[in-house]
């Protein structure tokens, strides 16, 4: 991956904002995810988390099994708030 | 309080409050370490509103609150980062007429001590929002225009990185295993990576502040409890002002981006579990839109839960612990503490460094709870 790559499309990062977050010393994918937003936006990390787990990897030259995925946050996938409210009988 | 200029620091927790202290000390000079068990803003101070407010707080509270946004006004360009802050204003929407009353008698109290807030009735509150439900439960409010909030996030990082640059050390993903005393004073702390040396020790941990003290068998006044938040996807502008519903304990806000977040308060017993609840969301969903019923078609992303450390009058305790010379307790901000992380940071480096703190420190002293008689005595304002 160049430095160039779209990493995150949700949150537009590419592949060289997260070497250089990673260089300042973040060492979990959550901690990425808290300072850069990756895996913040609509897919909640789908994409991007295996690719932020592959960075830290080159970055640390740490096994990319040391990396776990980011905390799964509920819902799994973007909800509307009146489906989650049982107020909507139309959908 | 009094304190000799410690020559070495350890501070517990990189919080708000443990950031914003290692930056202001390293900047007057002071070797500090900052030792945390996880990552910098891993409790609330990651997982909070982003609120910064001054209407709505304790009176012993009102004077750091109104310190502290004068520190956010200059905060980006001191820090070096985009926080998002802005002062959007505070709505704190009433329910009813003894609320307003309530609201009427503290905003008279804070105006008289230079805060500009002020009381609003039903119809100028739906002009300055709009989209609010008219049918929602609100007779009025109280709005403060210099109130606001930001990416709690970016400001703790903020403070984590700046203190870096000027010499901090940090130690992440180390928990301490207790406090060091020997002969009664503080000798450092413990970590499985080996002890480390300070001769003086500020316990910043929020919730995790608890455990820690009883090592050196100090008992803490502390209940962890749960707090959830939701975010939505980015939509078009919803309302400008901070909301605050005190009868349903929710609020809102919405982000630069446009995402809304949102909160609720319910009632549960305390835990030391950051897990979020999904049953959670549907109280929340529930809630929101008999506030905001345009959200309705608006898409949850994302649901998280953070821990308040609460004090029996829910105001902080910063104070050294009895029995053990050169332990500083900073903690028991119980849901208030990112606002108040700044002017608690320059507070502690003015007790340390200067020997006189610019605001007093007194009233959150930890002998408070054990005066007698003691109840929930505090006035919020």
């Amino acid at each position: 991956m160049d430095d160039e790559t779209i990493i995150c499309r949700c949150e537009e990062l590419t592949a060289g904002e997260v070497r250089a977050a990673i260089r300042l010393g973040l060492s979990t994918v959550n901690e990425v995810r808290r300072y850069t937003r990756a895996g913040m936006g609509l897919c909640q990390g789908r994409t991007c988390g295996r690719l932020v787990a592959q960075l830290l990897a080159e970055e640390t030259g740490r096994p990319l099994s040391d990396f776990l995925p980011a905390t799964s946050r509920p819902p799994v996938r973007p909800v509307e708030i009146a489906i989650l409210a049982g107020a909507d009988d139309a959908r | 309080m009094h304190a000799e200029r410690p020559s070495e620091v350890v501070i517990i927790g990189a919080g708000i409050v443990g950031c914003a202290t290692a930056y202001e000390l390293a900047r007057a000079g002071v070797r500090v370490t900052v030792v945390e068990q996880e990552c910098v803003a891993f409790g609330g101070s990651g997982r909070n509103g982003g609120g910064v407010r001054a209407q709505w707080r304790f009176r012993i509270e009102l004077p750091w609150a109104m310190a502290a946004i004068e520190i956010f006004q200059g905060l980006d360009e001191e820090l070096g980062i985009d926080s998002e802050y802005r002062q959007t204003g505070n709505l704190v929407l009433a329910a009813d007429e003894a609320e307003m009353a309530e609201h009427r008698a503290s905003v008279a109290e804070q105006r008289a001590a230079g805060l500009d807030t002020c009381i609003l009735s039903a119809d100028e509150v739906y002009r300055i929002a709009p989209a609010l439900d008219r049918r929602a439960p609100i007779v009025g409010a109280r709005y403060c225009p210099t109130d606001g909030s930001c990416n709690p996030i970016t400001v703790t990082y903020g403070y984590a990185r700046a203190a870096q640059r000027l010499g901090a050390r940090f130690l992440l993903h180390t928990p301490v295993t207790a406090i060091a005393v020997g002969g009664g004073r503080v000798q450092g702390v413990e970590t499985p990576a080996g002890p480390i040396a300070a001769d003086l020790v500020i316990l910043a941990a929020g919730p995790w502040s608890l455990p820690l003290a009883r090592t050196v068998g100090v008992e803490l006044p502390i209940e962890p409890h749960r707090h959830h938040v939701f975010v939505t996807e980015p939509v078009p502008p919803v309302m400008e002002p901070f909301g605050i519903h005190l009868a349903s304990g929710a609020w809102w806000r919405q982000a630069r981006s446009g995402a809304m977040h949102v909160g609720l308060g319910l009632e549960t017993p305390p835990t030391f579990s950051q897990e979020a609840d999904a049953a959670w969301l549907t109280e929340a969903a529930r809630t929101i839109l008999t506030f905001l019923p345009a959200l309705a078609r608006v898409k949850v992303v994302r649901c998280w839960a953070g821990l308040y450390d609460v004090t029996p009058d829910a105001c902080h305790i910063v104070d050294w612990a009895p029995g053990v010379e050169g332990l500083l307790i900073a903690a028991g901000f119980s849901g208030h503490g990112f606002a108040l992380g700044p002017i608690t940071g320059r507070l502690l480096k003015e007790l340390l460094v200067d020997g006189r703190p610019s605001l007093a420190l007194e009233p959150f002293a930890l002998s408070r709870f054990s005066a007698e008689g003691f109840g929930r005595a505090a006035t919020i304002l």
